[in-house]
């Protein structure tokens, strides 16, 4: 399926949340995430499943003032 | 029960936040390398499912290299995994609690910091007690020095192991005072090289 | 000896707030944070970049046990922005509050005051506690204020930019009329600006490039702590007046002819 991660398009294979983060490497307590501009809570990564055109954004904490 | 040795031994706690750059799995392969025999996993500020994640990784790498690995706090999750034990502060559960829940499939571990908390420890169903901050740590804002340990040391029948500020510059200090084991945190955990950290604090214990 | 910074449910015994970025190394900054005696630390938010493996993670360097970390919402330049900004933080298990920043203008960062008080309404709804990033603007520093802002940080100067307090008597008004504290955020360039703010009866400061691009860091830090410790001090011992003309010391009678 294609997804919009980050403003880029990726085509990969994927059911959920979960299983995305694994696949990109992602240590899911590192990153916060929203779905179609939905935050969604790591309690519910591994049931939400990604659909064909789904918009990410994962993000993570850095340095600033 | 458990039999194991707590007598001359390093024992080594997480601490992520004072990692520098490192995991706890890089933390923890160097101090076992370095020759620590007992890794706690202590990350207060994680929820229970991430502790729970990372005890199940740490464990591995404990039992591949014969190490003990014990888990702060949370009994079910230790008792769950198959971890060691469990160590207990004295806010945290009561011992007769933990034990109604793991029986003797755990050692149970409780920290004191006083004479009067070490001797009535003693008469409970610990496997060993932890008696500190020796010195000033980053993160308690008390010490009970090195004077109290030879106190406890006589009065007290199951294994001590002192903890608190302790690192290769004072350890000699708290060896004389008749310990047998140390704990640390940040000597080992915050150190350049891990593995030389754990190997130097690990020379002084093995030659008493 | 209470004198401890209250900002809603959370205390803290130093009135220093100080950044985690533009350092050169986290080692420097670690030990520019222990200099600063430092209980609050800013970090902010973005996108993780997918391509690059390598993750000197941010957090090993900071003690939790000992250290607040206060989220931002830098480079917003909407309210909408900001507000996904924040719940993204407490979504990624920060604690619950927000230094709130929406930008207006790329070259001077001034803050959007119209869009920061938007932000702040909603999330204050939310139950975030909101440090609202302003200019020295005193009417919008009440408004933020009476919005539920927990507390209003008017910068001393722009960001970065290391003029110390430009418009001091600005700062002290909205001192007068504010019931929240007031953290002056921004500008602070060496030692005597953060001692100005607080003489001013500042209830704090917070700053970063100050410290981070000095020349020595963690000197800097230390500093900064002593010129907050001092500023604190002498507003609370209440100083004399500012007199035309002089005073004597020392007696005047009696004096050898």
């Amino acid at each position: 399926m294609k997804l919009v991660i980050n403003g880029q398009e990726k085509e990969l294979e994927c059911g959920n949340i979960s299983e995305l983060l694994s696949g990109l490497n992602l240590n899911k307590y590192a990153v916060a995430i929203e779905l179609n501009k939905n935050i969604v809570h790591r309690q519910n990564f591994d049931n939400t499943q990604l659909k064909d055109n789904d918009k990410l954004e994962i993000v993570k904490v850095v340095g600033g003032g | 029960m458990k039999n194991f040795d707590f007598n001359n031994k390093l024992y080594v706690i997480t601490e992520s936040g004072i990692s520098k750059g490192r995991s706890n799995e890089d933390i923890v392969k160097e101090a076992i390398a370095g020759g620590a025999e007992i890794i706690q996993l202590r990350e207060k500020n994680w929820s229970k499912d991430r502790v729970k994640e990372e005890a199940i990784k740490l464990l591995k790498i404990c039992k591949e290299k014969n190490v003990f690995f014990i888990l702060n706090d949370y009994v079910d999750v230790a008792l769950e995994i198959g971890a060691d034990g469990v160590h207990l502060g004295q806010t945290d559960m009561s011992i007769s609690e933990a034990r109604e829940i793991c029986g003797n499939k755990l050692i149970i571990g409780l920290s004191t910091h006083s004479v009067e908390q070490a001797i009535k420890a003693d008469k409970e169903d610990v496997d060993y007690i932890t008696i500190g901050p020796i010195y000033k740590t980053r993160a308690k804002d008390f010490t009970v020095g090195t004077e109290i340990i030879k106190e406890v040391v006589s009065k007290v029948e199951k294994p001590v192991i002192a903890i608190g500020g302790i690192n290769k510059n004072n350890i000699d200090e708290v060896l004389k005072q008749g310990i047998k084991s140390v704990a640390v945190i940040s000597a080992v955990v915050s150190a350049e090289n891990v593995k030389e950290a754990a190997k130097k604090l690990v020379q002084k214990i093995k030659q008493l | 000896m209470d004198d401890k910074l209250k900002i809603e449910d959370f205390e803290f015994n130093s009135r220093l707030f100080i950044g985690t970025g533009k350092y050169e190394n986290f080692d420097i900054m670690k030990k520019a944070h222990e200099a600063a005696g430092a209980e609050v630390v800013t970090v902010a938010i973005r996108r993780v970049d997918l391509n690059d493996k390598s993750d000197k993670s941010l957090m090993s360097f900071i003690d939790t046990n000992k250290i607040k970390i206060l989220p931002n919402t830098a480079a917003c330049f909407t309210a909408d922005e900001a507000i996904r900004t924040a719940r993204l933080a407490k979504a990624a298990g920060l604690p619950n509050w927000v230094k709130l920043e929406v930008i207006g203008d790329k070259k001077t960062l001034m803050p959007d005051n119209e869009e920061t008080l938007k932000a702040t309404k909603v999330l204050v709804k939310e139950g975030f506690t909101v440090l609202a990033y302003t200019n020295e603007d005193i009417v919008y520093a009440k408004k933020l204020e009476e919005a539920g802002a927990a507390a209003v940080m008017p910068l001393g100067a722009p960001i970065g930019s290391g003029q110390g307090i430009l418009n001091p008597n600005n700062i002290k008004i909205i001192l007068e009329q504010a019931k929240v504290p007031i953290i002056v955020d921004a500008g602070v360039g060496t030692a005597s600006d953060a001692t100005i703010a607080m003489e001013l009866g500042a209830d704090g400061v917070l700053l970063n490039t100050g410290v981070a691009l000095a020349k020595d860091p963690v000197r800097m830090a230390k500093a900064m702590k002593s010129a907050i410790e001092s500023g604190r001090d002498a507003f609370l011992a209440g100083r004399i007046p500012k007199k035309l003309y002089a005073s004597a010391s020392s007696p005047i009678g009696d004096t050898i002819k």
